[in-house]
Formats: C-alpha cells, sequence, structure tokens
C-alpha cells in the first residue's frame, strides 16, 4: 500500500512537473513589468516614480550649483581628506577630473528620471486610460524628462539623447548629440506639457503649467531667445502665484503661492528626508545647540558656507541677509563662536540627526519676476523691467531700482538674482548665462585664498571657457566608446 | 511528457538520442529474457552447500557464491550460509565478495564447503558511489575520491568539511573563520564565481538527494562514505549544477545480519594559540606613542600661526601605566569546552534494516558569549517487500541554536575583534568596583563603545530546524532491469533574532544608542521527485549498465524581516518591546528544474572501459531563449593490468588510464535574474508619502548558467599486490559565461545588468599515493600523501574592459592574462628617509595629503615622475602554488595512532588588518613595531613604518606592505586509541578510548591569526586571500570514548 501511495505521488509530482509552465517562474513579490503599465493607477505611479531622482540630484545640487560660484565655499576639516571632501573642494576651486561623485551623482540620477519618463512616454498614448488623467500624466513625465536633460545639457554640454526605453544592452549605448538637438527636444516637451498640464495640481507638489513655462523661460534665456521667454514668463506673472511677505517664509512653509516646481521631503524613516540643514551647518562635533540633537556633524557639515564677497553683496537693509545667513552660532560645548554659515534651509529643533523635511524649491515666482525683468532688458525694455524687479526688492525692505540704462539694469538685475536666489543653485548657471563666469571667478578666487587660508593654492587658477561644463564621468567614457569628453579635461 | 516536446529548436538532436536510448534498452530487455530461458539446470546436477567466513571466522552475508562459467549464482545468508545446485560434482564455484579476493573453489563432489575469503588489499573491487548510481572502482573511467568516515572519525570538530582537510588531492578545503559551525570553504580544482550571488561551493547529494541548504548541519557521525566528484564526465549528470564539483554524502544503512548498538562520545578544551594573536601595544607603549602624536599635532598647529596643542592628561605620564591596561584581544577570548555524544543503532535482517543516529554536540566559543548547539536524528530504513520490491524511507530532523556576535570583517562592518583590538589599551572594560564602563574612549581616538559590552550584551541568535527526508521505491520489473522512484524533501526553518542594547554601540557611535531589535524568519523547501531505470547485466564478456531517468524539483523560500527601536529600557530584548518599526521586508523567491538524465556505461572483460551520460536541464532561472541546457559527457578507460602480456610484470598489480571529457554549468544565478521587475520608488507630495513604482532592471532574454567544459586524463595504478597504490590526474578546464553585474552606461538609466560575460582557464595536477608500510598482525602502518597543483588564466572579462572590477580601489583584481584574485595596488619601497631622498623620488601631489619627508613612498611603476592612481600594480598572488596533505596510521596491539596534516605553499595573503593597525593617523591602538617609525631625519626608524601624520592618506591604500607569504604547514589531527580488552561480558563487544587533538599546530611565517582565511566569498568578484580579522580557529584537545554494545 504504502509503495503505491508513494509511486502515486511521485508520478503525479513528476507529471505536474511535465508542464512547460513548471519552469516559467515569475517574482511573487515584485511586479514584473510585462504585467505593469495597465491601469491608470500604474501609471500615476511610475509618473511619481519619475520625481525620485530629483531627491538625488537635488540633495547635493548646490556643490555644483552653489559652490562652484563666488557665493560659497566651504569650512576648514583638518583631518579629513579624499572622498566626498576632495571632490567638493575640487568643484569649488575649478580643480575637478572626470572622476567625480557629484558629476556622476548628477549624470547618472536625472537619466534615471529620463528613462522612467521613457517608459511612461513610450506607453502611455496607446493606452486606454481615462483621457483626462492621460494628459496631466503625460504632461508630467514630459515636464521631467525636458527637466532632466535641461539638467544635463547645461551642465555636461550635448549629451546622449535616449528618447525610447532601453529593453537590451544593446541600447544603452548612444553618441552625444549636439546640444541643439538636446534644446529642440527639451522645447518640445516642455511646450506640449504646458499646454497638457493643468495651471493648478490636486496634489500639491505636482508639476503644473507654471512649472513647464518657467522651464520654457529658462531654456529660452539661456538659448538667448528673448522674445519666446518673454512671452511664457508673462504667461507665468497670470497663473495666481505671488510673493510670501515675508521672505524668510518663503523656505518654511511647503508648496506657497511663490512656489512654482519644488523637490519635496518629508522628515522621519520613510527615506524621503533631505538633510540640508545639516549639510550646511558648521562641521562641529556636537551640532546639538543649533539644530536639536546631539551629533558629529564633522562628516556632514560645512558646505556651502556663504563667501565675504556675497555678504558684501547684501545692501544695507536687506531682511533677506539675515534670513539667509546666520553670523554666529553655538557649539556643541556652549561657546558661541562669530562665524557664518547658510541658514536658508534650517528650520530646527529636528527631532533626529541628519533627518529634516524641508523641501528645495528648484523654481518660485521671485525668480520668475527676475527672469523676466533680464528677458525685458535685453530687449532694450529696461523700463518694462522695472516693476517686476521692485516687487522682489520691496518685499525685501529695500527701494525701488536706480537702475535706467540698459547696462546699469543688467548689473542691478544679476545683483539682484544673487542676493534674492542665493543658495538656490542659480548662481553659477547665471554666470554661465551672461557670460560673466570667467571674468567674476577669476577676481573672486584671488581674494577668497586671502580671507580663507585653508583652500588649497592651486584652487581658481583654471578658469577658463573649457571649465564652463563639468567633464562628462570618466566611468562613462571607459563604458562607451562612442562619447567624447568635453574640451580640457 | 509535454516538456521534452515542446522545445523545437534542439528537438531532433534530443529525439536521437532518446531513441538510441529506448531501442538499446529493448534490445537488452530481450536479449535478457533468452538469457535467463538458457540456464536451466542439468540432469547430473549436484547440490552443495556451505559457510563463507573471513580469516579471522566472522560468517559474511551477502557473498556471490557462482558456478564458474555460468550465470548460476546465489548469495550467502545472514549466517554466511548457501546452497546451489551445480551442473555437476566437478563445477568450480566462485565466491565474490567486496573487500575480499575472489576465491575458486573446486567442489569435487563434497556436499559440504566451509569456504574461507582472505581480505583484498586492492580496492578495484569496491563499489564506489557515483552520480544516480553505484560502480566497481575498478570500473570507474572518472576523476573520483572515496573518503570513509571510519577513517576520519573521532576528530573534535563539528562540521564533516573539517576532516577531510587535507585528505582530498585537487579538493581546497579552507577553515575561513573558527566560528562554531560555521566558516568551511570548498573549492573543488579552483571552482570560482564572479557573482555576488552566486556560489562556488560544490554540490552535496545526500543518499541522492541534491542539497538546497547548506552542509554544516549534517551530523558527520550520520556518515558511511563521501564521495568527491571532480571531473566533467563524473559530475556531467548533474548537468547545471555540477561545475563545481559534486560532493555525494551516504549516510549510514545496516547490512543483513548486522545488530549492534555503539555510543561514542568526546569532550574537548578549546583554546586560542598565542601564535597569531595581534602584537599590537600595551598601555604604556600606547601612552607614549600617543603622547608623540599630540606632540606632533602641537608642532603642525604652531607651525601655522596656531596657539598649540595640549598635551591631554592621560598622555603626560607613559609610566604610571606599568603592569596596567586593558589587552583586548584577551579580553574577549576564553577555553572553552565542546561536546560531543551519539549514539547508533543497526538492526539488520533478510526482511528489513533500520539504523538510527542520535546525536548531541555543544560547542562553546573560544570568544565569548558564542556557542553552537545541534540536536540530530537521522532513521534509515528499509524493506524488503517481496524479491521484487523494496521500499525506504530515510528520515533526518536536525534543530542547531547559534549564538555569536558580529565578530569578523573590518571596523567599519562593526566587526567586534578588529575594533576591540584598535580601541584603547589605558581604557578599562572592567572597573574596579566591577561595573562595567559604557564607553572606551581616550583623547584623540574615535568614539568607541566598550566592546566587552557590545560582544556580551549584543543577542545574534540563530535557530534553525531541518528536516531532509527521502522515500523509495524500487521494483524489479524483470532481472536486472530496476525501476527505481523516489521523492525527496529538505525542509529547513531558519529564524534569527538581534538585540542591542543602549549599552552597545559601535565605532563612531558610543552608547548611548538607541536600543533597536531584529528578528528575520528564512523558511524554505526543495522537493524533488525521481524516476529512473536501470538495466544491469552482462552478455558474456560485455557488461553493460544502463540509466534513464527524469526528475523534478522545485524550490521555493519565504524571507521577512523585520527591525524596530524605540524601547522603554533595556529590560526585554524582543522585538515586542519596540515602540516604532522600520518598514518590514518580505521576499518570496522560487526555483524549478526538470531534467532528463541517461547514461551507458560498458566493458569488454572489465579491461576496456567507456562511458557516455547526457543530462538536459529545464530551469526557471535561464531566460526564455536558454531556457534548457545539454551537459553531454564521455569517457574511456583501460585496465591494462588485465592484459595477458602485464603478467610478465608482476610488481604491478593494477594500472589504469583513463581520459574523460565533459560539459556541465553552474545554475547559481539569480532567481528571475532575466525579467525586467518593477520597484517601490515612493515619493512624497505636499508631506504626504505617495506611492510609485518604477522599472528596476533591464531585462536579459540570453541570460543562461554558467558553462564549463573539462578534460581529465588519469592514470591509477597499484604494486606488490595493492600495498602500494597511485593516482594521478590531469585536468584542463575553461569555464565560460561567468555571470557578472556588468556595469552599463548610466545614459540607459540603469547601472548595471547581469550578463554572461568572463572566461576562465583551469589546469591542473593531482597526485595522491598511498602505502601500506607495514602490514604485520601486531604492528601495521598506513600513509597516504597527496598533493595538487591549480593554476588559473583569465582569458576574457566580456564587452567592456580588461579588468574586473571597472573601477580597481579594493583589494583584488581580475586582470585578462593573469591568475585569478591577483593583489593590485601600490608597490610599497620604504619611507622618504631625508631631504635629500625626498627631493630625488617621485611623490605624491594629491590636494588632500601630500606626500613628505618621512611618509611613506611607492614605487613609480609608470615612471611619469608622479605617484598617482596609474601607479598601482599587481603585489601579490593568493593562489597557491601547491597544497598538501599526508596521513600516516599505526596500529599496535590494542593502540591504534593517526596523523593528519595539511598544507598550501605558494599563495600570498594580505593582511588588511593593518591598514588600522599601522595607521599613523593617532586614532587607533597600532601594533609595537610602530614604535620604529621614522621620527625625524637623524631618527629614520627601521625604513617601515612612516611618520604620525594626521591624514595618512596614501598610506591606507593597499599596498605591498600588507602583502605576505601565506605558505603553511598545520597539524590537523593527531589521535591516538587504545582498545579495552574486555573479559567475557554479555553486554560490551568493545570499548576503546582515545585522546584527539585538532589544529594542534600551524607551521607559517604569516603574522595573522589564520592562514587559510583565504577562500572568502561574496563582495566584489574574486576576493581570495584576504585577512580582515576573523574568528581564531582554536585548538582542540579531546577525550573520547567508542563502546559497542552486542
Amino acid at each position: 500500500m504504502r509503495i503505491r501511495i508513494l509511486l502515486a505521488a511521485a508520478l503525479a509530482l513528476s507529471l505536474s512537473a511535465c508542464k512547460k509552465s513548471f519552469i516559467e517562474l515569475v517574482p511573487q513579490t515584485a511586479v514584473t513589468e510585462a504585467t505593469y503599465f495597465k491601469t491608470a493607477n500604474d501609471y500615476t505611479q511610475a509618473v511619481v516614480g519619475s520625481y525620485v531622482p530629483l531627491r538625488n540630484i537635488y540633495g547635493d545640487a548646490y556643490v555644483m550649483g552653489e559652490m562652484r560660484s563666488d557665493n560659497a565655499t566651504y569650512f576648514a576639516s583638518p583631518g579629513l581628506q579624499g572622498g566626498q571632501f576632495s571632490d567638493k573642494w575640487n568643484i569649488s576651486g575649478f580643480l575637478d577630473i572626470p572622476i567625480n561623485m557629484y558629476g556622476t551623482n548628477k549624470y547618472a540620477s536625472c537619466y534615471v528620471g529620463i528613462a522612467r519618463t521613457n517608459a511612461i512616454l513610450d506607453r502611455i498614448d496607446a493606452s486606454t486610460i481615462d483621457a483626462g488623467v492621460k494628459a496631466n500624466l503625460k504632461g508630467q513625465a514630459q515636464f521631467l524628462r525636458a527637466f532632466y536633460y535641461f539638467e544635463l545639457v547645461q551642465y555636461f554640454g550635448g549629451v546622449p539623447l535616449h528618447l525610447k526605453e532601453v529593453s537590451s544592452v544593446a541600447e544603452t549605448a548612444l553618441p552625444r548629440s549636439p546640444a541643439d538637438d538636446v534644446y529642440k527636444q527639451i522645447i518640445a516637451d516642455a511646450t506640449s506639457a504646458a499646454t497638457l498640464l493643468p495651471a493648478k495640481q490636486t496634489t500639491l507638489g505636482m508639476v503644473t503649467q507654471g512649472s513647464a513655462k518657467t522651464l520654457l523661460g529658462y531654456v529660452y534665456m539661456t538659448l538667448k531667445r528673448y522674445p519666446e521667454a518673454e512671452t511664457v514668463l508673462t504667461d507665468v506673472t497670470k497663473l495666481g502665484y505671488s510673493l510670501v511677505t515675508n521672505y524668510a517664509n518663503v523656505f518654511v512653509g511647503r508648496n506657497t503661492a511663490e512656489s512654482i516646481f519644488e523637490v519635496q521631503y518629508l522628515e522621519g524613516p520613510q527615506g524621503q528626508q533631505s538633510n540640508f540643514a545639516f549639510q550646511f551647518a558648521p562641521n562641529i562635533t556636537n551640532i546639538k545647540n543649533i539644530l536639536g540633537p546631539s551629533g558629529d556633524n564633522k562628516t556632514t557639515g560645512g558646505w556651502n558656507k556663504p563667501t565675504p564677497d556675497l555678504i558684501a553683496a547684501y545692501e544695507a537693509g536687506d531682511t533677506r541677509k539675515n534670513a539667509s545667513i546666520a553670523f554666529s552660532f553655538v557649539d556643541g560645548d556652549g561657546n558661541t563662536v562669530n562665524d557664518t554659515y547658510c541658514k536658508k534651509y534650517t528650520h530646527g529643533p529636528y527631532a533626529n540627526f541628519n533627518n529634516t523635511g524641508d523641501d528645495w524649491i528648484i523654481y518660485r515666482y521671485a525668480d520668475v519676476l527676475l527672469l523676466l525683468a533680464e528677458a525685458l532688458n535685453e530687449q532694450g525694455k529696461a523700463g518694462q523691467a522695472i516693476p517686476y524687479i521692485n516687487q522682489v526688492r520691496t518685499r525685501a525692505g529695500l527701494a525701488a531700482t536706480a537702475a535706467i540704462s540698459q547696462t546699469d539694469m543688467r548689473v542691478a538685475i544679476a545683483k539682484e538674482r544673487r542676493v534674492e536666489l542665493a543658495f538656490e543653485n542659480h548662481r553659477w548657471l547665471d554666470l554661465v548665462r551672461t557670460g560673466q563666469a570667467i571674468n567674476v571667478m577669476t577676481a573672486f578666487g584671488a581674494t577668497i585664498k586671502t580671507q580663507q587660508p585653508y583652500l588649497p593654492t592651486n584652487a581658481y587658477t583654471n578658469i577658463t571657457q573649457n571649465r564652463l561644463l563639468f567633464p562628462i564621468p570618466q566611468s562613462e567614457l571607459d563604458i562607451n566608446k562612442q562619447l567624447q569628453q568635453n574640451p580640457g579635461y | 511528457m509535454i516538456f521534452f516536446t515542446k522545445k523545437a529548436p534542439v528537438k531532433g538532436a534530443w529525439w536521437n538520442i532518446f531513441y538510441i536510448f529506448s531501442l538499446s534498452l529493448l534490445l537488452i530487455v530481450n536479449g535478457s529474457h533468452q538469457a535467463i530461458a538458457a540456464d536451466k539446470p542439468k540432469a547430473n546436477a549436484f547440490e552443495v552447500s556451505g559457510t563463507v567466513t573471513s580469516e579471522t571466522g566472522e560468517a559474511l552475508a551477502g557473498v556471490t557464491v557462482s558456478e564458474k562459467g555460468t550465470t548460476n549464482g546465489v548469495s550467502t545468508d545472514v549466517n554466511g550460509k548457501f546452497k546451489l545446485v551445480v551442473s555437476d560434482g566437478n563445477a568450480t564455484l566462485l565466491v565474490r565478495y567486496i573487500g575480499f579476493q575472489t576465491k575458486e573453489v573446486p567442489v569435487n563432489n563434497m556436499g559440504t564447503l566451509n569456504i574461507k575469503l582472505a581480505a583484498d588489499q586492492r580496492t578495484l573491487n569496491e563499489v564506489v558511489v557515483v552520480a544516480y548510481g553505484t560502480q566497481r572502482k575498478g570500473d570507474i573511467t572518472g576523476a573520483v575520491t572515496t573518503i570513509k568516515a571510519d577513517d576520519v572519525r573521532d576528530q573534535p570538530v563539528t562540521q564533516f568539511t573539517q576532516s577531510i582537510q587535507g585528505r582530498t588531492p585537487g579538493v581546497q578545503v579552507n577553515q575561513t573563520t573558527g566560528i562554531p559551525g560555521q566558516g568551511m570553504s570548498i573549492r573543488i580544482r579552483g571552482a570560482v564565481t564572479f557573482s555576488g550571488s552566486g556560489s562556488s561551493q560544490p554540490l552535496y547529494v545526500v543518499d541522492g538527494v541534491p542539497l538546497v541548504s547548506d552542509i554544516n548541519n549534517l551530523n558527520p557521525d550520520e556518515i558511511e562514505t563521501f564521495t568527491v566528484l571532480k571531473d566533467a564526465s563524473s559530475t556531467a549528470l548533474y548537468g547545471s549544477r555540477a561545475a563545481n564539483g559534486v560532493i555525494i554524502i551516504t549516510t549510514k544503512h545496516a547490512k543483513p545480519g548486522q545488530n549492534s548498538l555503539s555510543f561514542n562520545a568526546f569532550y574537548g578544551v578549546q583554546t586560542v594559540p598565542q601564535k597569531g594573536r595581534p602584537d599590537v601595544m600595551n598601555a604604556v607603549e600606547f601612552a607614549q606613542y600617543e603622547q608623540d602624536v599630540f606632540k606632533e599635532q602641537d608642532r603642525i598647529n604652531r607651525a601655522n600661526g596656531g596657539t598649540g596643542v595640549a598635551m591631554p592628561v592621560e598622555y603626560q605620564n607613559p609610566s604610571q601605566y606599568a603592569g596596567k591596561g586593558t589587552d583586548w584581544y584577551n579580553v574577549l577570548l576564553r577555553n572553552a569546552p565542546i561536546q560531543s555524544y551519539n549514539l547508533s543503532l543497526n538492526s539488520g535482517t533478510e526482511k528489513s534494516t533500520t539504523t538510527a543516529t542520535l546525536g548531541v554536540l555543544n560547542q562553546d566559543g573560544v570568544l565569548i558569549a558564542s556557542n553552537y548547539k545541534r540536536y540530530s536524528l537521522r532513521v534509515n530504513s528499509e524493506y524488503k517487500f517481496n524479491s521484487k520490491i523494496t521500499v525506504g524511507l530515510n528520515v533526518a530532523p536536525t534543530y542547531e541554536k547559534q549564538a555569536n556576535g558580529n565578530t569578523d570583517g573590518n571596523i567599519f562592518g562593526g566587526g567586534i575583534i578588529q575594533n576591540a583590538i584598535t580601541s584603547s589599551p589605558i581604557s578599562p572594560y572592567k572597573n574596579a568596583d566591577g561595573s562595567l564602563p559604557l564607553t572606551s574612549q581616550s583623547p584623540g581616538l574615535f568614539g568607541n563603545p566598550n566592546w566587552y559590552r557590545v560582544a556580551t550584551e549584543n543577542k545574534n541568535n540563530t535557530q534553525k530546524g531541518r528536516l531532509l527526508s527521502n522515500a523509495y521505491a524500487n521494483i524489479e520489473i524483470i532481472k536486472d532491469l530496476n525501476f527505481r522512484s523516489s521523492l525527496n524533501i529538505d525542509y529547513v526553518n531558519q529564524q534569527n533574532q538581534t538585540w542591542s542594547p543602549s549599552t552597545s554601540g559601535g565605532l563612531f557611535a558610543p552608547p548611548p544608542n538607541q536600543a533597536n531589535a531584529s528578528s528575520t524568519s528564512n523558511i524554505y523547501y526543495s522537493w524533488l521527485a525521481e524516476n529512473t531505470l536501470n538495466y544491469k547485466h552482462s552478455f558474456g564478456d560485455h557488461n553493460f549498465d544502463v540509466l534513464v531517468g527524469y526528475t523534478a524539483q522545485k524550490y521555493h523560500q519565504n524571507y521577512s524581516y523585520l527591525s524596530g527601536y524605540g524601547f522603554p529600557n533595556d529590560n526585554i530584548s524582543s522585538l515586542a518591546a519596540a515602540t516604532q518599526f522600520n518598514t518590514p521586508q518580505t521576499n518570496i523567491q522560487e526555483w524549478s528544474l526538470v531534467s532528463f538524465v541517461s547514461r551507458l556505461n560498458y566493458n569488454y572483460k572489465n579491461k576496456y572501459l567507456v562511458s557516455a551520460s547526457f543530462r538536459r536541464d529545464g530551469s526557471s532561472r535561464f531566460a526564455p531563449n536558454t531556457k534548457y541546457g545539454n551537459f553531454p559527457a564521455v569517457s574511456v578507460g583501460w585496465n591494462v593490468s588485465e592484459e595477458s602480456f602485464m603478467q610478465k610484470f608482476p610488481i604491478i598489480s593494477d594500472l589504469k588510464l583513463r581520459a574523460g571529457y565533459g560539459v556541465n554549468g553552474n545554475f547559481n544565478i539569480q532567481n528571475y535574474g532575466f525579467i525586467p521587475n518593477t520597484q517601490t520608488t515612493n515619493y512624497t507630495f505636499n508631506g504626504t508619502l505617495t506611492p510609485g513604482t518604477s522599472i528596476a532592471n533591464i531585462g536579459n532574454n540570453n541570460l543562461s548558467w554558467e558553462k564549463s567544459r573539462q578534460l581529465d586524463i588519469g592514470v591509477d595504478f597499484s604494486l606488490l599486490k595493492g600495498r602500494i597504490s597511485v593516482s594521478y590526474d590531469y585536468f584542463n578546464k575553461i569555464t565560460s559565461s561567468l555571470l557578472y553585474q556588468i556595469n552599463v552606461p548610466r545614459e540607459s538609466g540603469f547601472s548595471s545588468i547581469a550578463d554572461n560575460v568572463a572566461k576562465l582557464k583551469f589546469h591542473g595536477h593531482e597526485f595522491s599515493i598511498t602505502s601500506q608500510n607495514l602490514v604485520g598482525p601486531n604492528l601495521k602502518w598506513s600513509t597516504n600523501f597527496n598533493i595538487s597543483f591549480v593554476r588559473s588564466k583569465i582569458l576574457n572579462l566580456g564587452p567592456y574592459g580588461t579588468n574586473l572590477p571597472r573601477d580597481p580601489n579594493g583589494a583584488n583584481i581580475e586582470l585578462i592574462g593573469q591568475p585569478l584574485g591577483m593583489f593590485y595596488g601600490y608597490k610599497f619601497i620604504g619611507v622618504y628617509r631625508d631631504q635629500q631622498d625626498f627631493d630625488s623620488s617621485p611623490k605624491y601631489t594629491g590636494s588632500d595629503s601630500p606626500s613628505q619627508i618621512g611618509t611613506v613612498k611607492y614605487a613609480d611603476i609608470n615612471g611619469d615622475g608622479i605617484i598617482d592612481a596609474k601607479d598601482k600594480t599587481i603585489i601579490g598572488n593568493p593562489n597557491p602554488d601547491f597544497t598538501y596533505g599526508m596521513t600516516n596510521n599505526l596500529y599496535y596491539k590494542k593502540f591504534d595512532f593517526g596523523i593528519t596534516i595539511s598544507g598550501a605553499y605558494g599563495g600570498d595573503l594580505q593582511n588588511r588588518t593593518l591598514e588600522y593597525t599601522q595607521n599613523l593617523d593617532g586614532v587607533f591602538n597600532v601594533t609595537k613595531d610602530v614604535a620604529n617609525r621614522w621620527k625625524s631625519p637623524t631618527d629614520q626608524g627601521d625604513g617601515v613604518h612612516p611618520r604620525i601624520v594626521v591624514g595618512t592618506a596614501l598610506a591606507r591604500n593597499t599596498n605591498s606592505r600588507w602583502v605576505s607569504d601565506g605558505s603553511f604547514l598545520t597539524v590537523k589531527n593527531v589521535t591516538l586509541g587504545y582498545a579495552i580488552p574486555l573479559r567475557r561480558n554479555n553486554y560490551i563487544k568493545s570499548v576503546r578510548v582515545y585522546t584527539s587533538a585538532q589544529q594542534l599546530i600551524v607551521f607559517t611565517k604569516y603574522k595573522g591569526a589564520n592562514p587559510e582565511v583565504s577562500g572568502v566569498e561574496g563582495s566584489s568578484v574574486v576576493n581570495i586571500g584576504i585577512d580582515n580579522t576573523s574568528y581564531p580557529v582554536p585548538r582542540t584537545i579531546s577525550f573520547g570514548v567508542n563502546v559497542n554494545l552486542k
């Protein structure tokens, strides 16, 4: 009897195993690509996932966006070197080489976002989801793809232009496209997004028509297509945005009336946190008296330190100075230290070390007003620029601008953008866009080394046209032989 | 069988093979009917009966007694008795039994014959377990090594793999760590894998069941034999799992007539030898060293215009610590007991047999708070239903309990040992009042917890229950044609709990910390159904053994992990008391495998041997384009000694030449690796967590197993009637399609893709000799010596480059044209002795920590005048020139003595512990020889140790100063036993007492704790020969007893 049961069982198992499906197993705890992208919810989640790289990019975007400029350097950190330290120092002092984690992170994270939006845009037109939902989701995906490519083209120049999902090793590598082609694609995507997206999203924080038009405005300004910039930026002023009364409060709340596009963070253990307050705080052994929790901030903090040059740029009575910069702090032993650090993103006390919920604003209304002023002024309409620049000055507690001529206005707008948007990753790109980078940084470099003697002696000695673009990461050149490095690296 | 017919592209080839097998099977079956019919007894038949015994008078059951020149024969019963009707009274009986010399006995019209068989020194007739069956040793054509468990008994070890160290040519067995119940690495013929998820460990097959879990928990006392299948022709029947070699384990089965009860026990004490302990500074030396560190910092500070750095009070008077201070390594150590008890019951009748083995093992670790316990039971039963049908059931439950902290590895991974030895010796682990300090802090050092507390208060407990069982039926359909069907289950339930109280912590995280706990559950099982048909028959001098079979296996794993924090206090260490929980992790993994197996063994007069096998595997792990793999093999042998011309050379008793070639694979690639999955990528909108999903990886429809093609040529011979036997093998193996997560351009949105890329070549020689030096009645002495040479070479590393990992910052590099796992880094040539030396030497000029007088000096390999990453070069080879082992056994009257040594010659080791214990930043305790460092141009020290300088950037890079010769010779085991003479006794058959020493002494120039540390798996590519500090392997001295009851 036993044997019959046994044989029957063995035979039954064998026969069941004879089915071909027996060796066709799919994961039970993960959804495969083949079964995904069916419902509106699938597409919504895919779009949500396309925002995620923003967190990575903006977590340390200040290194290339602000510390490269004359706004910020870093604290001395004796005894520490290598890794993040030399990579940040090198970018700040124009000493960077193609092996740099911040360049790699920006490059790779942008492409993660691009791949995610490509996967959506490849499929969404053919999908049968609700047309309204579809338009909104497609608009968001197109905006994000345009935004990631704009980030790439500004920092690296022409890059490989992937517009379809990569589904095999063979498709992973492309040669660099000319910057013009990349810009064409950005304009196409952003223009389409501007028509598909609503002026206001039900879910605050999702991109809107205003986000897309601001992006377009920046693109046109970068390409010096001022009339088109004027058009789209003027559109933005009609979308209901307004300046927050108190400048400091722009960075306290989330998604305020002034906010146009903002990277969203969440404090806590969900892995959605930011840590700007800790990165920009002094690199002291105990941070408790500045930010709340006890913790050694030696390897986290000390970055984006305001330069004397920036501090001097604030006019007397400018409320933005004290909202952006702290001039003293209390160290872990309770001693007051007179030194400066960026406090724009500090809204403690925080519950946990290195874990905050502060958002990062990419575009806001004051930024648009100043950019619009610049677009007008560059077309010789300095007079029309005055009300826009004055809106921003008034909020800062300053009198109307005295600039009248195009040249004076150009200087006034540049200065206003510098202090209004200090530490918001605009300064370096503004210098490059306006052709001031080499002059300004050369002069700045000579001074700052006397003010901060711990900076390397060879810092700021290699500021050339080639250094206006960052190098393509070496790891990419090693793998994709079709890529060519930017000149000078 | 739908499965075999659906796959179109390779159908043709497969069907051909299937037809050939089916046809040959039919022919054989028909032929055998006729053969049986022709064997009727003749008219003048004569009946002969009798008993067969050994020379010592023991009745032998199961001896084949046949009439010479016919197929007419019987087997002896449990009392050694037989009865046979022969054709006439002048017939000759052929008496054959395994392990005894075959005897021809003329009947001479005698009705009763009492036959004595002499033991056979030659081993040709031994039956050896091979893939899906057994084979006479003399007929084997592959590279196979068999070890009998009896030959390795009595060693005070917990894992059987420890007891085969030094006994198997071609098999490198390393004990990489001394953690109780863990740490054995086995590589057969240099097997490697590049994939972190993969494994280069061999396939373990227990009583025919390929295991899916490890073999650590197998009680060595349950084992009868180990058979190591090394070459492709002997392993190919395991197809896609055979590339790393196969170890077949047979457990003990009682024989008919065997009734016994035996009890084995030992108790031992484990100690850590003095040799190899870290030679870090004591409190006085350390305080002096730190005083120098602070003086240097003061000098630099003043030179930069500062106001100076105060000398901490702790370092102002080093001599105050004379005779005081903490030896952290010693604090963690203890002498620890190990004990083992085994009870075995054997009961066999003609009808049924049962073997039961009950084992208890308890090993305390030599590091405080570590322990390993194992409770095991195995019951093997077989029942002869009738003369045609046999059924069997093997059931083996085990339960293991393990407690061990995070002892091994480097300080940043939290390794307790390395952290403890680098922490301050002036800081006490225990206060004068007996209380325990929370931290171990000294000025200038990083914040540390009290590592004694970490070792004793952290919990990391694992319980593992396992049920290994199989049931089978064997049906003799017609004579010599057997159908076997079996169902096998391997079930494991593993639970782990960790706890770290608020008083614990880590480097940079001195307590108080938030207490945290975790709980892991890992339940997995595999079932395997096998159906095979076997026909074993001889037609005159033509001997056939044909096998066809079909198997199906499925594996299922259910994993979950939960962790939490926010405990109200340290009183309750269970996760139940946590108030905050991290996101739980769960995972289900499955794989399935269906296979067709077939083999034909043929020999003519046991002289000319041919074996051909074929396996076809279909696996869920393989991608759509590569769903099925074919694994053929063929081998031939020639028993030259059977030739008549060899009678001219009576000194040569056996001589066999053999050659084999085959293809096999390694399917240890990840499940679902080829499928593009989605992953959770949540985002936050306006403070609300919002679910997001993205594609996680690029699919690969060509992903397949790692392939291995191997040629083996061997010779076996014995001299002087088997007194000396020698075996030699040469092998040449090409392993290709090695799985590696290759980097792809980041512009794709992904960083890597799983692909089959690398190609390696191995070749080697294996040699073993066994000699019965003395065979006298009172004094017996035998020696076995074996030695193996393995060479590897990397032929290809895929589409994107010449080295792996692509960005070589690690310790090892895989470089085309080089052996595996070469050490890669800077070549250390001393320190910059003085200004003149500094000016005339190439320097590192990086902004972080440029070279100075007194810092390390590396060779400018590329000759460009500066030292940078381009000067990294190969600085060592971790692959030994050869590995070897020797065993001697002596028997004198009631005494027995055995000694086994094991060693390796020529491989380098990289002692990465020195990165910390010779770091000159002043943040760790350092080795004593650091006192001889460069201090000034007039006090240049030993020229090896550089000056104190904060930020010794380049000195911390992998460099040749950490590399040294790792050759070793270890006396693995020495056992002395004595059989106590007993008076006539109704209960006890025999009693033997013994003492056994394991890991008695290690001879090596290597200064680290364990020269066998090489063989670490897992991280990047092939990470071998790296010493990151591991649990010491103890010396064990034990006393034991074997009692056999009647």
